[in-house]
């Protein structure tokens, strides 16, 4: 409670004394959480709320820094993320060369697409009773269902960034001399590139959904398998600090993605851009 | 004015089929219950687990009457090019094929047909799940489910996604909860949806709400915002009020958006549903596989999986046509 109602002094001190420091967004967003940070406790302080089914959260904080000291919080998020990054990965790694490869032969998309289209009409999460039968409780059937989950947005992006090269800058190769490597290399995959970063970032919020969902219904570690364990158990400042982890992990490897596709389509937009100019 | 009466008429439509949807499920869901409200139990669990391979349906038959009716159709569409669409000779040929491809597997024992089962085996097995009503109870269930959440979010998305990009004051307050909310995935809030509203049909619902609520809201904003302030101009140029923007300008040159938002919402309410449906109820198809799977009977596992891709597929393929049918300009 004063931990709240402090915080929320000192942003308005802050702003304050910083006036143009501190932009005007930055302000508002601190003000509106600090604001409904002492909504939430006030009610549990209140008596509005139970405090077994929303935790208040002082409470929630205390025991965020007792599992940091015990290692509980970092053993879960290890788990979870290095879960997630098996299956992101290995669904990149599947969904880009088939993706190209698809885009590219006209015969492969029209006689394989309806077989692909009704599996990926089947939600990633109802694969996961089955897939557990198939391989067994662990981590197997987790990563295979991130997989799955990660691999339609960008195997279809790729497609489509694919399909959507233009046909002039593919006979400019051609007429100079160049190959298959060539074309592949210096023009497909470059103008596709912006539209399979979108689709890995789209795959990376369906995998992560998955990881969650998978976790919570099929593993025995990992922040889904956290929240739920203290489900059962009644501990709902534990519930709060596994949502809490999720969220920020979640926020922090978007806002990386979105570095990395900054990054490619600076790169290839420019050069393509000095290449005109040139 | 155009747009007025075909809102209309889709809305009125909607609420309909909506009620109408309600009742029948009420009226399935009562006979299934016995006199002390107890589910009966012939739909609550099947009673024999499963088949044994080639028990109701010969494989060699089927593998081979795959392979004619392929071949007769590639005959036909030879005769025929007018008549038969190639991409349906392309789809029939290449879903049959990965058919006849999976019963060969297990009928030539290369993988065990209890891990999995033949196509034969999972069609036996939808058609006495659905002699005994079992299946029609859980897919009314889940379809509920999802409607009553779907139009939730429809309705609850689009007006606050109008009101968040109109008035910037209450945008600017709204929006960091609002992101807060948003990056946390809708299956971590299942422990709580459980915890808040018990299990049954409440913290699905929720979560199934949570998922299609943000693309539709995004979306609606993002819509509104792009509409052209020449047109806004033009419309207060030639005395329209604000009210005449709203309707004539930002709502019909934000629609095609705002229904990319609904099908990327549905997509993902879809998605949520199962998971909700996998751990806090107890009735519906994602409930039906997950106990299937409990008794390790595998058929009624693949063919709960089959239903929801089918009913994937339905409905996505309504809501493009309604799509197509509304977006005219």
């Amino acid at each position: 409670m004063s931990i709240v109602s402090g915080g929320m002094a000192g942003i308005t001190f802050v702003r304050h004394l910083s006036g143009k420091m501190m932009p005007e967004k930055v302000y508002r967003v601190l003000v509106v959480w600090a604001l409904f940070l002492f909504l939430w406790e006030g009610s549990l302080y209140a008596g509005i709320f139970k405090s077994m089914l929303l935790a208040p959260p002082t409470a929630v904080l205390e025991k965020t820094f007792y599992f940091l000291e015990k290692g509980y919080l970092q053993i879960n998020i290890a788990a979870s993320l290095s879960r997630f990054l098996a299956g992101f990965a290995i669904a990149i790694i599947v969904a880009v060369p088939s993706g190209i490869a698809f885009g590219l032969s006209r015969g492969l998309y029209e006689w394989l697409s309806p077989v692909l289209n009704f599996i990926r009409m089947i939600p990633p999460p109802a694969m996961l009773p089955f897939v557990i039968i198939l391989l067994g409780i662990g981590e197997t059937p987790a990563v295979f269902v991130i997989a799955i989950g990660c691999f339609f947005p960008v195997f279809m992006n790729t497609m489509r960034g694919v399909r959507e090269v233009e046909t002039i800058h593919v006979e400019v190769v051609q007429t100079m001399g160049g190959g298959r490597a060539d074309l592949l290399r210096h023009v497909i995959i470059p103008s596709a590139m912006p539209t399979i970063l979108t689709g890995v970032r789209i795959g990376f919020g369906i995998g992560w959904l998955v990881l969650v969902c998978a976790e919570v219904v099929a593993a025995d570690s990992g922040l889904g398998f956290m929240i739920e364990g203290a489900r059962l158990l009644l501990e709902t400042p534990t519930v709060f600090v596994g949502m809490a982890t999720i969220c920020v992990l979640g926020l922090t490897m978007d806002i990386l993605l979105k570095r990395v596709e900054k990054f490619f389509i600076l790169r290839n937009g420019g050069g393509y851009l000095n290449y005109r100019e040139g | 004015m155009k747009i007025r009466g075909k809102t209309a008429l889709m809305t009125a439509l909607l609420v309909f089929g909506f009620l109408s949807f309600q009742l029948v499920a009420a009226q399935a869901g009562e006979q299934q219950y016995d006199q002390k409200g107890g589910p009966v139990d012939t739909w609550n669990r099947p009673l024999e687990a499963g088949f044994k391979v080639g028990e109701v349906y010969s494989p060699v038959r089927f593998m081979i009457g795959l392979a004619l009716g392929i071949l007769i159709l590639h005959f036909l569409r030879s005769k025929f090019p007018k008549v038969i669409p190639m991409v349906l000779v392309r789809a029939l040929t290449s879903v049959g094929v990965v058919l006849i491809v999976w019963e060969l597997v297990v009928y030539t024992h290369l993988v065990r047909s209890v891990l999995l089962p033949p196509p034969t085996t999972v069609i036996a097995k939808l058609q006495s799940l659905w002699g005994k009503g079992y299946l029609q109870v859980h897919i009314i269930a889940s379809v509920q489910r999802l409607f009553t959440a779907f139009l939730l979010a429809v309705v609850t998305g689009i007006p606050l996604g109008f009101i968040i990009a109109n008035f910037r004051g209450f945008s600017d307050y709204v929006d960091p909860l609002l992101n807060l909310i948003r990056v946390i995935p809708p299956p971590a809030w299942l422990p709580f949806a459980i915890l808040w509203f018990g299990i049954g049909n409440p913290p699905a619902i929720y979560i199934i709400w949570l998922g299609s609520f943000f693309p539709i809201l995004l979306n609606t904003i993002r819509g509104i915002k792009d509409t052209q302030q020449i047109h806004i101009e033009s419309i207060l140029n030639l005395g329209g009020k604000r009210m005449d923007v709203y309707r004539r300008v930002m709502l019909p040159s934000a629609f095609p958006t705002i229904f990319t938002g609904v099908r990327i919402g549905f997509g993902i309410g879809w998605v949520c549903l199962v998971t909700a449906e996998l751990v806090a109820v107890d009735a519906g198809l994602g409930w039906m596989i997950e106990d299937a799977r409990n008794l390790l009977d595998t058929p009624t596992v693949l063919g709960g999986m089959v239903v929801i891709c089918l009913l994937g597929i339905l409905f996505d393929t309504i809501l493009r046509k309604t799509e197509q049918l509304i977006v005219r300009w």
